[in-house]
This record gives structure tokens, sequence and C-alpha cells, in this order.
């Protein structure tokens, strides 16, 4: 399910998604179009930009948490031409979302990735965000009490990846990971979580809020 | 300039008051000792003789002052009217029949004409259509009702008087007939009396203080004069009046009705304005005038407390208020008049004022015209005034105008090159993907792909620097704090805001924070850099300080047009930078709440 309102972009989308194995059921061109498909197919996912007539600023983003709230087994990707961290927070406030940067469409592998950890109750969020959040310059920065491998474990679980798929990106193992992110919360002084998405509200949060 | 030359009659010639004069003088002295020539058939006593020429004279007399003191009020000529009406049924002392039945209908003639003075009061002109159906349907009843009752039915011969000349006009000397329409006839009467009352008490409630000073004086005059003309009227109908009482309400009441001339004439006089009031303003202009005090003073000078002024600005060419506001002149025969002031035969200021000064606008004008210095001296402050409000309007409109152009290029870059360049790049990795068995192929897309990525971020980095998304779609808080996170330097943003402002203030707010932060970044040499916003009684304070080596000018041009964008808002600006101790920019901004 896609909704954009450029014609152009929303066909290149739906091809470069079904390229990679993916079925499109629907596409539409405003939020409104967009929840009513998902009340028609509902899909395991819906992709929508962020500034879609009327009034072009942030509906996407407000069609994105009603349909999480009206139909949870969709989980909603967004897309935006800017990254902004306050939408990110907005959004992985609740599982099953994503937030990507437009450009990311390019890169199949990372988009397939993410549709697929949106769809399955998972989170996303663009690696751009997390840089801006992570490299944000701080008068006191509680950053510095981690390691230059744990900051790149913070990044990649701030995206929304699973202790398995930073192991992999890692080439460590799960346990090692497992260690890493016990210590990232102790030196945060943040809470342990055991779920991801919780996880990544709780990293984006304390990274946004510091 | 029509409106400035109405009302402003010439003063009558010499001569003709001579020749009215005289014929009112030759009118007062036949009443007075024409019975007691032999010609006529009867004569009065000479008591009433006395009497109702005094009465008479009176009215002329006051008239003739009247007319000659006001000359563009009908009031005079009026009271000359009343005057002659009541000498000219004196004609029935002849022994001329015609004569003398045209002085019976006549009797009670001068009511007529005293109501239409009244009602006519102070300006000389009556209001309204009503008013002048009554007045006409006055000069007619009059007239009718003796006709009717001592004319047509009524034979005086019959009646003891048998020298009396025939009655050309008798139907029938029927006593029956006269008590049968007595009733209905002072019926009629009563009711015009009403409806008169009616409109004089209408005419009290609805004058102004002015106008009351000029009614005051009839008001006392009419009670008596009403009290002997009602006691007159209701006698005549009587079959059978007290002979002492007809003495008196017809040989000495009609005496009480001098009062009135005296008090129409010195209601007419006191009204008009006192040449002595120029005298006083004069005298407290040369005192100085506080600024905003000159409209109070000439309220004074013409004793109408509401009276406005009004500038005239020739470019371009509008009436303008002392605040530079629009100011309107009522048209001819609204609520209040307006008198145009002019030099050179320019007109520089119009008074809008009590309609009850109309006929002295000469006075009206000569206070103008001693005031003309501080009012050109007004009107020069209202002119700049106004200029400066225009020019602050349109310098908001030039800023309103340049942030629209901001974000239309900010959108239009959205939907169109971002937005196409992204499709290119799903174009490009599918090309990518399908080229996968010619390397060399692979390594050029790539290249293009690398290329294409690097123009979408300095093209969302324009996009930004045009006009930031975040700050239409979610506000100033979070744009600043988007600038903030995105900032070379450590940056907080302190405080927040309720809600959304105007867009201007948005823009503008956002605009100063974003040069303050990139100022501190370059030239500051600062570590940290702190936000803060308040809002607080209708202003956006905003203030940005640094801890860097301070030394930062206003003047400098990016400052510079800082501080033009705020003012052109209406807000205030201040840089504090001293040497080595930081620099804190403060914008102010009115934002209505």
């Amino acid at each position: 399910m896609i909704a954009d309102d450029s014609v152009l972009f929303r066909e290149g989308l739906a091809r470069v998604l079904e390229d990679a194995g993916f079925e499109v059921v629907g596409r539409g061109a405003d939020a409104a179009e967009l929840i009513e498909l998902v009340e028609a197919e509902r899909p395991d996912v819906a992709i929508a930009d962020v500034r879609m007539p009327p009034t072009h600023t942030d509906e996407g983003l407000q069609a994105a948490l009603a349909i999480r709230r009206d139909y949870p087994e969709t989980g909603v990707l967004v897309l935006s031409q800017y990254v902004e961290t306050q939408h990110a927070v907005d959004l992985v406030g609740e599982a099953g979302t994503g937030y990507l940067l437009k450009d990311r469409v390019a890169d199949l592998d990372a988009l397939a990735d993410a549709v697929r950890r949106v769809g399955s109750g998972g989170s996303a969020v663009d690696p751009a965000v997390v840089a801006q959040l992570v490299g944000r310059r701080r008068a006191v920065d509680p950053l510095e009490r981690l390691s230059p491998r744990e900051r790149e474990v913070l990044a990649l679980m701030a995206e929304g990846r699973s202790n398995q798929a930073i192991a992999e990106e890692l080439f460590l193992t799960e346990k090692t990971i497992e260690t890493h992110v016990g210590n990232i919360f102790t030196k945060l002084d943040l809470l342990p979580e055991p779920e991801v998405h919780r996880r990544v509200l709780a990293v984006i949060a304390h990274l946004k809020a510091s | 300039m029509s409106l400035a030359e109405r009302g402003s009659v010439a003063a009558p010639s010499r001569r003709a008051v001579f020749a009215v004069g005289a014929a009112c003088l030759a009118a007062t002295v036949l009443h007075a000792i024409g019975p007691f020539l032999s010609s006529y058939r009867m004569k009065p006593t000479i008591l009433s003789a006395i009497v109702y020429t005094v009465v008479g004279a009176s009215f002329i007399g006051a008239g003739l002052v009247a007319w000659v003191r006001r000359p563009g009020n009908r009031i005079g000529l009026l009271m000359i009217a009343v005057g002659l009406v009541f000498f000219f049924p004196a004609v029935w002392w002849t022994r001329n029949p015609v004569a003398s039945v045209v002085g019976v209908a006549a009797v009670n003639w001068y009511q007529a004409f005293l109501v239409h003075l009244a009602l006519a009061f102070p300006t000389g002109r009556l209001r309204s259509r009503t008013e002048r159906i009554v007045v006409v349907a006055i000069y007619v009843w009059i007239p009718l009702n003796t006709t009717v009752m001592d004319v047509l039915l009524f034979d005086p011969r019959a009646h003891g008087c048998p020298e009396c000349p025939t009655n050309p006009l008798l139907i029938s000397d029927s006593p029956s007939l006269r008590d049968a329409l007595s009733l209905p006839f002072l019926a009629v009467g009563i009711a015009l009396t009403a409806i008169v009352l009616a409109l004089i008490y209408r005419h009290w409630r609805a004058a102004s203080a002015r106008s009351r000073r000029a009614l005051a004086p009839v008001a006392w005059a009419a009670l008596p004069a009403a009290a002997v003309i009602v006691g007159q009227n209701v006698l005549a109908v009587l079959a059978h009046p007290p002979s002492w009482l007809v003495w008196v309400l017809f040989q000495v009441g009609p005496l009480v009705l001098v009062a009135l001339p005296i008090g129409f004439l010195a209601g007419l006089l006191r009204a008009r304005l006192d040449r002595a009031s120029v005298g006083d303003l004069v005298l407290e202009l040369e005192r100085g005038v506080p600024i905003g005090g000159l409209r109070d003073l000439l309220a004074r000078s013409l004793g109408d407390p509401e009276l406005d002024v009004g500038f005239w600005v020739s470019d371009p060419g509008t009436w303008m208020a002392g605040d530079g506001r629009p100011f309107e002149v009522p048209p001819a025969g609204a609520r209040r008049s307006a008198t145009i002031l002019e030099a050179d035969g320019d007109p520089f200021a119009v008074l809008v004022h009590d309609p009850a000064l109309d006929d002295e606008r000469e006075l009206v004008r000569s206070v103008g015209a001693a005031a003309h210095m501080a009012l050109e001296n007004e009107r020069l402050q209202a002119e700049v005034r106004a200029q400066l409000a225009e020019v602050r309007s349109s310098r908001e409109r030039i800023v309103a105008a340049a942030d629209d152009a901001r974000r239309r290029l900010e959108r239009d870059l959205h939907d169109g090159a971002q937005q196409r360049l992204v499709t290119l790049a799903i174009s490009l990795q599918r090309a990518t993907r399908r080229a996968s068995d010619d390397p060399e192929l692979v390594a050029t897309l790539a290249q293009v792909e690398s290329e294409l990525r690097r123009s979408l971020e300095e093209l969302r980095e324009l996009a930004r620097g045009i006009h930031p998304a975040i700050l239409t779609e979610s506000g100033l808080g979070a744009a600043l704090e988007s600038l903030a996170e995105r900032s070379s330097l450590p940056a907080r943003v302190e405080g927040s805001l309720d809600g959304r402002l105007p867009a201007a203030v948005e823009a503008t707010a956002y605009f100063v924070a974003s040069e303050a932060l990139a100022n501190a970044a370059k030239h500051a040499g600062a570590s940290e850099v702190v936000v803060r916003l308040e809002q607080r009684d209708g202003v956006l304070r905003l203030e940005v300080r640094d801890d860097g080596c301070g030394g930062a000018t206003a003047t400098g041009s990016g400052l510079r047009g800082l501080a033009d964008r705020v003012a052109a808002i209406g807000g205030r600006f201040t840089v504090n930078s001293p040497h080595l101790a930081g620099t804190t920019i403060v914008a102010e901004l009115p934002c209505g709440s």
C-alpha cells in the first residue's frame, strides 16, 4: 500500500518493491485515500509521504498514527524529504512504525529490510535521524561514556535492528551484542527494555532529550 | 467647496432693513391709532389697544433685530410675520364688510405662525416632512375654524351689534349647528396642540447641550404664553364664559406674549458664539497647546464638547484624524455639520460640529482662522503619522511577500526537483540491478548514484535554508529545536510556546535564531549557545546567548538585516556583545496574543 501525491514516485516505488518480491495492493494520492485503502485491503504495511495534500504539512504522519490506532495489524512506514528527529520520536512511540528519508528508496536492501521490520511489528528509524541524534553537539555529552563499539551498537539499536541483525552487521556474536546493550543501558542510566521497539523508543527519547 | 459656502448668507442690505422697518412701523402705528380714526365704526378700549400693539410690536422689533444679527436664519422674518399677522385682525374695526369678515377669520392666525416659529427654532428650518405637514395643517386649520364658527354660521348683527357691517359670507345664524360643531372642532384643536407639544418635547430631548442653551429662554417664555393661548381657545368654545375671565384673557392676557419674542431673541443671541471666546482662544494658543490638546481647546471655544477636527492631506487627497487614521466628513444634512477651513483657497482642516452652529459659520471660521497655525501644525504631524503608518504597513507587506515567496520556492523544490531526483534514483537503482553482468557499467552507475545522492543532500540543505518545512508544519518551537540539533556548536533551546504564532513572527524569530547561531559558530569561538523563548503580554521574546568572544556590532551586515526584519513587523532588536564576554541577541516581537 503506497500513498504519495506524485504518481511518478508512487509507481517507481511500487515497481521497486515488486522487484523485491512484495505485493503492492493499492496506491493512493493523499491521506484520506490511504486510510480508505487500508480499511479495504488490510495490508501488512502502508507507506506514506509525510507531506501530502491538502495542507502539505504533516498529514502523512497523522495518517500513520491513525492507522496504527485503528488497524493494529498494519504497520506504517513514513517517508520524508527531510529528517526531523521530532517526527521519529512521535512515530516510534508506537510499535510497527518506521520513518525513512525518501532517498532511502534507492537502496533496495535497506528499504526491503525496513518494510519487513515494520510489517512484523518492529521499528525502522532512518540512519540519518540516528546520526543526527548521536552526532548532536552537546555541552555535556552522556555518549562520551560509551566506547566506540558501544556507540555503533547504540546507533543500530536506535535504527530498530534486533540483536541478531546488529550481530550480523558488526560480525559479532549475539551474546556479545547482548553484553554491549546491557552496558549501554547502564551507562545511560536507562532501565533495560526487553522488547526491541520499546528499546528504540527508550534510546531515541533519551538522545532527543539530552 | 459647496459645503463651506452653505449657510454663509450676507447680511440684509441697509436699504432692505429700512424698507421692512418702515413698513412695520407704519403697520404698528396704524394698528395703534387706526381704530380711533373716524372712519372706524368701533373703537377698542385704550387698554386693549395698548396691550395688542405692544405685543405685536415686540414680535416685530425682536424679529428685526434677529434678522439683522442672524441674516442666514429665518427666525427673524418669522417673528416679524407673527407681529404683522397679530395686528392684521384689527381691520375688523373698519366699516368695510369684506375687511370685517377677513379680520374675524384671521383673528387667531398668528398662532399658526407662532407654532411654525417654535418648531423651526433655533435654526429657522423645519426638521422633517411630518413637521412641515403639521405646520401647513395648522396654517389651514386655524382660519378654517374661525371662518366656519364666526363667519359662515354667525351674524354679529343678531348678537347685539346692530352697527356691524353685513356679513357677506353668512350662510345662516345657527346656534344649534355651532353647538353641534364645537365639540369636534375642539377635539381637532386639542389633537393638533398635543402633536405640536410632542414635537417640541422631542426637539428638547434630541437637543445637544449647546442647542438647549438656545431653547431654555424660549421654554420659560412659552409657559405663560401657552397658558393664555390655551385659555383663549377653551373660552371660545364655552357657551357662557364668565366676563371677568374674558377680560383677563383677552384684554390683559396677551401681554404675557411679549415674553415670547424676547425669549426667542435671547435664545438666538445666546446660542450665538461669544466673540470674546475667539479672543480667549487666541490668548490660550499663544500660551502653547499641548500635543492633541487643540481639539479640546476648540471644543471649549465653540461650546461644543463633541467637536471633531479632521485634516486635509493633499497627497493622496483625503481627510484624516489627528492620529493619522482616515476621517469621515459628514454629508450635508447629517446629524453633525461640517465647516471646512481654508487658507489661500485650499482646505486645510474641517471642524465637525453641532448643527446649531450652522448659522455662525463665519464665527466658526474665525475660530478656525485664529487656530490656523496650531491646526496646521497638528495637520503636519497627522500627515507624518499617516505616512509612517503607511511605510510600516508596506514594509510589513514586503516581508510577508518575501516569506511567502520563500515558502512557495521551498514547496516547488519539494514537489518538483527533489521528488524527480528521488524518482530518478529509483530508476537508476533498477537499472543497476539489471546491469549486474557488466562491471564497467555497474561502476559508472554507482558513480552516477553517488553524485545523485550528493545532489539530493545539497538540494535538501538549500531548500531548508530557503524555508524550513518544519516551521510551517510544527511551529517555531520544533523548528528551533531542529536548528539546535543540527548546529555545529552545542546549542540548547529553553522555554516553550503554547500553540502557534502568526507566520511572520515565527519566520522572523526563526531567521534571527538561525543567523545568530551561524554567527556564534563562525565568529564567536563559543562553546555553547542557548536559545531562550518567552511569550508574555502579547510579545514573543527570543534571546540567543553565546559564551564566545563578543565584540559583535549591530551594524554588521548580517545583524543589520535581522534588525530590519524585526523592525518590519514592529519588533525590537538588540545586540549586547561586550568584548570577551559573550554575545546576547534579543528580538522582541509583538505577536498579538
